[in-house]
């Protein structure tokens, strides 16, 4: 993040309990990204599979 | 809390997100099968009843295959079959002359290699497997020209490999198929 404490002198080791409580609060941000693309692939399929595939269908 | 239990609880937290992602991604899998099953069952497209076979090597001598059988033909119920054969680079007939308003069967197989068969507007979309029969079904209701490619690459010229459906009036094709036993776009 932008506004990140910066590393310390140490070697530029992360600190574990910050890294445990970005962990903790889960990942809603790949969350949210994951289930956008998501849902947006499965809306563009059902759109077709209803609006496009279905009505093709052969009425015997 | 000590610092092993909060890193614990986030082990936790991911471990649930995960299973919850996994139960997503299963449960979106399973839809789609379910769709494929409303396919089925409304007709959007059928899976052949039963496997046919065609001996390649002996297509152009004997069978439903011969070139004086390939074409559309009227059937007694009205329905209209049409026979067709991919061969590297072309569809036998090229062209496929189908009436409106008629539920038309299309069986084709492959004389050579592996072919495939999409027919623009419509879901007919198969492979033609030297040996086998690839059997579908189709309605048109507008007169009109769609496309037929090969979609399957079948060689050197499988981009050349186009074929068309031509839709004309019932009424007229029931007049061409009382002259002739088999239809195509030329005779």
């Amino acid at each position: 993040m932008l506004n990140s404490p910066p590393p310390s002198a140490d070697g530029g080791q992360p600190d574990s309990g910050a890294v445990d409580a970005i962990v903790r609060a889960g990942p809603r941000g790949a969350i949210a990204l994951a289930g956008l693309a998501t849902l947006i692939v499965v809306l563009i399929w059902l759109a077709f599979y209803l609006f496009v595939f279905v009505p093709r269908a052969t009425v015997l | 809390m000590t610092s092993q239990e909060l890193h614990d609880e986030g082990e936790r937290v991911a471990a649930r997100i995960e299973r919850r992602w996994l139960t997503l991604s299963i449960a979106i899998v399973v839809a789609l099968a379910a769709m494929a099953a409303f396919a089925g069952i409304h007709q959007a497209t059928m899976p052949q009843a039963r496997v046919e076979t065609a001996d390649p090597s002996r297509l152009h001598l004997a069978g439903e295959f011969i070139e004086s059988n390939l074409g559309s033909a009227l059937e007694p119920d009205g329905s209209v079959t049409v026979r067709a054969i991919g061969q590297q680079y072309s569809f036998t007939p090229a062209c496929l002359l189908v009436p409106t308003g008629t539920l038309v069967t299309l069986r084709a197989t492959s004389a050579d290699v592996v072919h495939g068969l999409i027919v623009e507007g419509t879901n007919i979309n198969t492979m033609l497997v030297p040996g086998y029969v690839s059997v579908l079904t189709a309605r048109f209701e507008k007169p009109g020209d769609h496309l037929m490619p090969c979609q399957e690459f079948c060689g050197v010229g499988h981009e050349g490999m186009w074929g068309k459906v031509k839709v004309i009036d019932r009424a007229d094709f029931l007049a061409r198929a009382a002259e002739r036993r088999r239809l195509a776009c030329v005779d």
